[in-house]
């Protein structure tokens, strides 16, 4: 049996869930789900112009993998261009770097470099706040 | 906690620019005394290396915490992590320097 995949280490949360064609009546049902992983992969390769390689030392996985990951990623966002429909970003098998939070008030993403819990928002001081979670 | 913000002009109404390290001024933010300043970024049109230097000039020189934008580029992130700096991504309805301050209850 093939040993399983590690998680894919991702550094920033995306700042949106997701995209809706112009011009169309985007079906929610028919929305083409792009993991985080995926969604990561394509802002190290094509944002940030970084090799394979360097990318899957930054995300902790093998190159293979780095590179399987992005051929999914690409293929799905081919798919949602021509076909208009509407891309979703969740899921995957990550781990973040840091702990990230979200305000459901300010709808701002922070990172908490302190060990300790925080129960308030950085920016508005909202208690209104989510850890974001791994997806294992 | 003091903060920094990559903004355009050195205006209370100027707009958040996209570009942190390379951002022509950065207001920064003091939350303990509810003030807040502007300084120039002596960095803005260098080639190379800009991050870690506008890291040094925030955090070590003007006791910067906390990195306030929209996108952080990732040799800077992977810098400002070392020196333990938190990062608050922000919503895009916030395009302005004064959303940020009313927000922040800074006026």
């Amino acid at each position: 049996m093939a040993r399983p995949r590690n998680n894919s280490k991702i550094q920033i949360p995306p700042r949106i869930k997701g995209f809706n064609p112009q011009g169309y009546y985007a079906k929610p049902s028919k929305a083409i789900i792009l993991n985080i992983e995926e969604y990561e992969v394509i802002r190290l390769l094509d944002y940030e112009n970084l090799s394979q390689l360097e990318a899957s030392k930054i995300m902790e996985i093998s190159r293979p993998s780095l590179t399987r990951i992005y051929d999914r990623a690409r293929k799905k966002n081919a798919q949602a261009l021509i076909e208009a429909r509407p891309i979703r970003i969740e899921g995957g098998k990550i781990v973040y770097d840091e702990h990230w939070y979200h305000c459901n008030k300010c709808k701002s993403h922070f990172s908490n470099p302190e060990e300790a819990e925080i129960t308030n928002c950085a920016l508005c001081l909202s208690t209104d706040i989510i850890k974001v979670e791994e997806e294992k | 906690m003091i903060a920094a913000i990559p903004v355009m002009s050195n205006k209370k109404e100027a707009t958040i620019s996209s570009k942190f390290a390379r951002s022509p001024y950065f207001a920064i933010i003091n939350r303990d005394d509810n003030s807040y300043r502007f300084i120039e970024n002596p960095f803005a049109d260098d080639e190379k290396g800009v991050g870690p230097k506008i890291l040094s000039l925030l955090c070590e020189t003007n006791g910067v915490g906390s990195l306030i934008a929209f996108e952080l580029g990732l040799k800077l992130q992977q810098h400002a992590k070392i020196k333990g700096v938190q990062f608050i991504i922000l919503n895009e309805n916030n395009s302005k320097l004064s959303d940020i301050l009313k927000m922040m209850e800074l006026e």
